[in-house]
C-alpha cells in the first residue's frame, strides 16, 4: 500500500466510493420495489376479500353455494390461498394453491423475501353473523417482477459505473501528465539538467510549476554564474591585461602539453615574433602610440589565432608574442609565419609605427617528448637570425629523431603488422592522492619495433589516427589494461580516442570485453580528451560511451580539462566521475596566485557535482604541496613519477 | 382536543363538548346496555341530522366525532361513527360492534321508498341477534323489531381492517377511508381504539 502512487490511491478512492453508491443505489430501488409490490399484494387480497365477503353475504348460506362462490374466484384470480371460517373460527371451505418455483432464482427469494398480508373481510347472514374470509395474494408473480427489475437497475447501475470509470481515468490521466512532468524535471535537476514546463490546465499544478520553473531557473543561473567566475579567474590568472592575449605562463604550459602529449597529436609549431625597436618607437612617438601598437600587433595574432584550430596566440613579454599551432608540418608553418609578417608590416602603413619591417618571426616545429627548453632555445635561435636578416623570418624543425623513413605508407605497414603480431606493451604512470598512496596506474601504449626499440603513442598514435586504426589500438590497450589487472591489484586508467568512439563498432567490441573482463572492469577507468566535448557529437559519443560503462560499473574521466567549464553541469549528466586537469594549469601554482584561486574554484564546483579532480603533469614537491591544499583528490605527472620509482 | 376544537369552530360548541366528556367519563361502570342507552340517546338528541353536502359540502364525508360534535350535525354514518368511538371508550369490546350497511324503507310499511342507511350492531355473542342503534328512531330495539331496514354488508374495525391501525402501516392504509378516518381522529388529539 505504501508503494502505490497518489493517482493510483485516488483511483481506487474513487472507484469504491462509486461501488458504494451504485450498490446502495441498487439495494435501495430492490427494497423500495418490495415495500410497493407488498402493498400492491395486500391491497389486491383485502379487495378480492371485501368483494367475496359482499357477495356471500347476499347469497344463501348452503355449503354448495359458500364453495362455489370461493372457488369460483379463486379459479379466476392470482390466490395463494382463500380460507372461509365461520363465527368460530372452524374452516368450512379452503382453496390453496400449491407455490410453484417463482422465476426468480432461490438465493435472490430468501434474500429478499416478500411478506404478503392476507385480506379479511366478515360475512354476514341478515342480521346474523356468518364468518369470516382471508385471501391472501399469489407472490410468485410479484418474485418474477422484482427479479427482473433488479436485474434491469443492476445492468443500468453497472453500465453507468462503467462510464464513470472511463470518465475518472481519463480525468487522472488529465491530471497526471504535469505530475509525470514535474516529477521528470525534479529528476533532471539531480542530474544538473535544466528544464522548464510548460504551465498545465490545473490550478494547483499550475502553481507548483510556476515555482519549479522558476527554481530551475535560478539554479542553472547559478551555475552558469559560477562557471563564468571560474573562466574569469582562470583569465586574469593567464591574460596580458593591455592585449588581452594569454600570458607567458599559459601559453608555456600548453606547449609543455603539447610536449608531452602521447595522444594523437601531429606535433606541433611554435612562431615567436619580436617587434623590431621597440625602446626606438618608444622615444620617437612616445608611451601611448606605443601601446597602441603591441595592442594592434595583439589583435592581428589573436586574429590569426582564430583562424587555426587549438591554436593559441599569446603575449610573452615587452616585444615578444608567440603563436602555438597544432600542425607540425614546416610547410604550412613558413606560409603561416610569411602571412603574418604581411599582416604585420601593414600596421606600418596604417600608421601605428614609423619603420617597416615591424616584427621579426621565428618559428621551429616540434614533435611530443622533446624537452621544453629544445623547443624554446631552437624558437629563440631562429627569432634572433630572422632579426638580422633583410626579410626578418627564419625558422626549421628539430634534428631528425626516431622517425620512420619512407612516408605514410611505411607508417601504415608497421602499425598494421603490429596489430597483427600484437606487437604492444603498456607502460604504466602512478596516479596517486595527495598523501602519496596509489589512485591508480595511467596506461600508455607503446608499440615494439621490429628492431626491439619502444616507440611511444606520442610517435605512432599521429599516424594511426590518419589512418583510422586508433580503434584497434584503443581496444588492445584495453586488452592489455585487463591482463595487467589481473596479474596486479589496484585500477588502471586507459586513454581512449575521440576518433575511436565515433565508430559504433567500437563500443560493441568493448562491451565485449568488459564482459569478459568479468568484476575486474569495475577496476578500470577510461579517459577521453576534453577536445571530445568540443561539438555536440562528441558529446553525444561520450555519453553512448557512458552507457557502456554504467553497465560494468567502470569509472569514465576526461582528460587535459581546463577548457570547457562551461561543460561542467553536462559533465554530471554524462557521469564523468573525474576529470584530469590540464598541466598548463599545474605549472607554478605554488607561485601563480591566479591559477590557485581558479583551481580551488573548479574543485569546488567539481565537488558539487560529485566529480573528483587530479592534477596533470605535477613537476615539482611545491606544486604537490600546493595542490594538496587546494583539495585535489590526485596527483600525476615527474613528480609522482619521481617517488613511485 | 378542546383546543382543536375551540380553535376550528369558535366557543359556541363548548357545552356539548363537555356533556359529552362527562356522559363518557360517568358511564365506565355501567352495563352494556345502560351504556348502549345513553350513547345513543345523547347523540340522537344532541346532533342534528343533515346531508354531508350541507355540512361538509362534500358527497359521503366520514366525519370524526368532534367534527361531529363541533357542527351539532351529522348524517348516518357520522352518528354511527360517534357512538362507536364512544362505546369503545366507554370498555365496549369492538369485536361485538358493527358498522351495518343497510337498506331502509322510509314511510308507510308498504311505501316503496329506500334509501341507503348505515346502523351501528351491537352483538352481545357472536351468534346472537344484534341490538341496533339508529339514528332515524330514538330507542335500541332488536334487528327484529326493524322490519324497515334490510341488512346488506357490514365491518368492523377487527376484519376489514387491521385492528389498532392508529398510524398507516403503508401506502394501502392511507388510501383506506378508515386508516383516514383515524389518521384526522389523531391529529385530533382522539385516539380510543390505542
Amino acid at each position: 500500500m505504501s508503494r502505490m502512487s497518489l493517482l493510483t490511491r485516488l483511483w481506487l478512492a474513487v472507484l469504491a466510493a462509486m461501488s458504494l453508491a451504485l450498490v446502495g443505489n441498487l439495494v435501495v430501488s430492490t427494497l423500495s420495489a418490495r415495500n410497493y409490490l407488498e402493498q400492491q399484494l395486500y391491497a389486491q387480497a383485502n379487495d378480492s376479500a371485501a368483494s367475496l365477503a359482499l357477495s356471500m353475504s347476499q347469497q344463501s348460506k348452503d355449503a354448495a353455494m359458500t364453495e362455489l362462490l370461493v372457488s369460483a374466484l379463486f379459479d379466476s384470480g392470482h390466490f395463494e390461498s382463500i380460507v372461509y371460517r365461520d363465527v368460530d373460527g372452524k374452516v368450512l371451505v379452503e382453496r390453496t394453491n400449491r407455490q410453484p418455483v417463482p422465476d426468480a432464482p432461490g438465493w435472490f427469494v430468501s434474500l429478499v423475501p416478500l411478506q404478503a398480508r392476507a385480506g379479511n373481510a366478515l360475512v354476514s347472514d341478515g342480521w346474523k353473523q356468518a364468518g369470516v374470509v382471508s385471501v391472501l395474494a399469489n407472490k410468485r408473480f410479484a418474485y418474477s417482477a422484482l427479479w427482473k427489475g433488479s436485474l434491469q437497475t443492476a445492468g443500468m447501475l453497472a453500465l453507468i459505473g462503467l462510464l464513470l470509470g472511463g470518465l475518472v481515468t481519463l480525468l487522472l490521466r488529465w491530471v497526471k501528465r504535469p505530475l509525470t512532468d514535474i516529477v521528470q524535471q525534479a529528476e533532471a535537476i539531480g542530474e544538473r539538467r535544466f528544464v522548464s514546463l510548460p504551465e498545465p490546465d490545473v490550478k494547483e499544478l499550475r502553481i507548483v510549476v510556476r515555482a519549479m520553473n522558476a527554481m530551475v531557473a535560478r539554479v542553472q543561473a547559478m551555475f552558469a554564474e559560477q562557471a563564468a567566475r571560474i573562466d574569469q579567474l582562470r583569465d586574469d590568472a593567464n591574460r596580458d591585461s593591455l592585449t588581452e592575449l594569454p600570458n607567458r605562463n599559459y601559453v608555456m604550459g600548453r606547449l609543455r602539453e603539447a610536449l608531452v602529449d602521447e595522444g594523437d597529436t601531429n606535433g606541433g609549431t611554435i612562431l615567436m615574433l619580436r617587434i623590431l625597436d621597440l625602446a626606438g618607437v618608444n622615444r620617437r612617438l612616445g608611451r601611448e602610440r606605443t601601446d597602441a601598437l603591441i595592442k594592434a600587433c595583439g589583435q592581428e595574432l589573436g586574429e590569426a589565432a582564430r583562424s587555426y584550430p587549438d591554436s593559441v596566440a599569446a603575449r610573452l613579454n615587452g616585444a615578444d608574442f608567440a603563436l602555438l599551432l597544432e600542425d607540425g608540418d614546416p610547410a604550412n608553418a613558413e606560409h603561416i609565419a610569411r602571412k603574418l609578417l604581411d599582416a604585420m608590416d601593414d600596421l606600418h602603413r596604417r600608421e601605428f609605427t614609423d619603420r617597416k619591417p615591424v616584427v621579426a618571426v621565428g618559428w621551429t616545429t616540434f614533435r611530443s617528448g622533446e624537452p621544453v627548453a629544445d623547443v624554446l632555445s631552437r624558437a629563440d635561435a631562429a627569432l634572433m637570425s630572422a632579426e638580422t636578416l633583410p626579410v626578418p623570418l627564419a625558422g626549421g624543425g628539430p634534428a631528425a629523431g626516431a622517425q620512420v623513413s619512407g612516408g605514410a605508407l611505411a607508417w601504415r605497414a608497421l602499425i598494421d603488422r603490429a596489430i597483427e603480431s600484437r606487437s604492444f606493451e603498456l607502460a604504466t604512470y602512478p596516479v596517486v592522492r595527495t598523501d602519496g598512496t596509489s589512485l591508480h596506474q595511467e596506461a600508455m601504449l607503446r608499440l615494439k619495433g621490429e628492431d626491439g626499440k619502444l616507440m611511444s603513442a606520442g610517435q605512432f598514435m599521429p599516424a594511426a589516427s590518419r589512418f583510422g586504426l586508433t580503434g584497434q589500438l584503443d581496444l588492445l590497450a584495453i586488452e592489455l589494461a585487463i591482463a595487467w589487472l589481473e596479474r596486479n591489484a589496484g585500477d588502471m586508467a586507459v586513454n581512449l580516442s575521440p576518433l575511436s568512439l565515433e565508430k559504433d563498432a567500437f563500443l560493441v567490441s568493448m562491451k565485449d570485453l568488459l564482459v569478459f573482463a568479468g568484476p575486474r572492469a569495475s577496476r578500470l577507468w577510461f579517459e577521453v580528451s576534453e577536445r571530445g566535448l568540443g561539438d555536440a557529437h562528441g558529446v553525444e559519443s561520450i555519453a553512448a560511451l557512458s552507457r557502456v560503462l554504467a553497465g560494468h560499473h567502470c569509472k569514465l574521466g576526461i582528460e587535459h580539462f581546463g577548457r570547457h567549464f562551461a561543460a561542467m553541469p553536462q559533465l554530471y549528466a554524462l557521469s564523468v566521475d573525474y576529470l584530469k586537469l590540464d598541466g598548463g594549469f599545474v605549472a607554478g601554482i605554488d607561485v601563480n596566485d591566479g591559477n590557485q584561486r581558479f583551481v580551488k574554484a573548479a574543485v569546488d564546483v567539481a565537488r558539487s557535482l560529485d566529480i573528483s579532480v587530479i592534477a596533470e603533469r605535477v613537476v615539482t614537491e611545491g606544486e604537490w604541496q600546493t595542490l594538496g591544499k587546494l583539495g585535489v583528490a590526485g596527483l600525476t605527472g615527474p613528480a609522482v613519477t619521481r617517488k613511485a620509482g | 382536543m378542546l383546543r382543536t376544537l375551540t380553535t376550528r369552530y369558535g366557543n359556541e360548541p363548548q357545552v356539548l363538548y363537555r356533556n359529552w366528556r362527562e356522559m363518557v367519563a360517568q358511564g365506565s361502570g355501567q352495563t352494556d346496555a345502560e351504556k348502549l342507552r345513553r350513547v345513543n340517546d345523547f347523540f340522537n338528541r344532541r346532533i342534528r341530522f343533515s346531508d354531508d353536502t350541507v355540512v361538509w359540502s362534500q358527497v359521503d364525508y366520514w366525519a370524526t366525532p368532534l367534527e361531529t360534535i363541533g357542527r351539532a350535525a351529522g348524517d348516518c354514518e357520522d352518528f354511527t361513527i360517534a357512538k362507536y368511538f364512544s362505546l369503545v371508550e366507554l370498555g365496549v369490546p369492538a369485536n361485538q360492534l358493527r358498522f351495518t350497511y343497510v337498506r331502509a324503507r322510509i314511510g308507510a310499511p308498504d311505501s316503496g321508498i329506500t334509501q341507503a342507511h348505515m346502523v351501528l350492531s351491537y352483538y352481545a355473542s357472536p351468534t346472537a341477534e344484534p341490538l341496533v342503534l339508529d339514528n332515524l328512531i330514538s330507542d335500541i330495539r332488536p334487528a327484529s323489531r326493524r322490519p324497515d331496514l334490510s341488512p346488506v354488508f357490514s365491518f368492523n374495525s377487527d376484519g376489514v381492517f387491521m385492528a389498532g391501525a392508529a398510524r398507516p402501516t403503508s401506502s394501502v392504509d392511507r388510501l383506506a377511508r378508515w386508516t383516514d378516518l383515524l389518521l384526522r381522529m389523531k391529529t385530533e388529539g382522539y385516539e380510543p381504539l390505542k
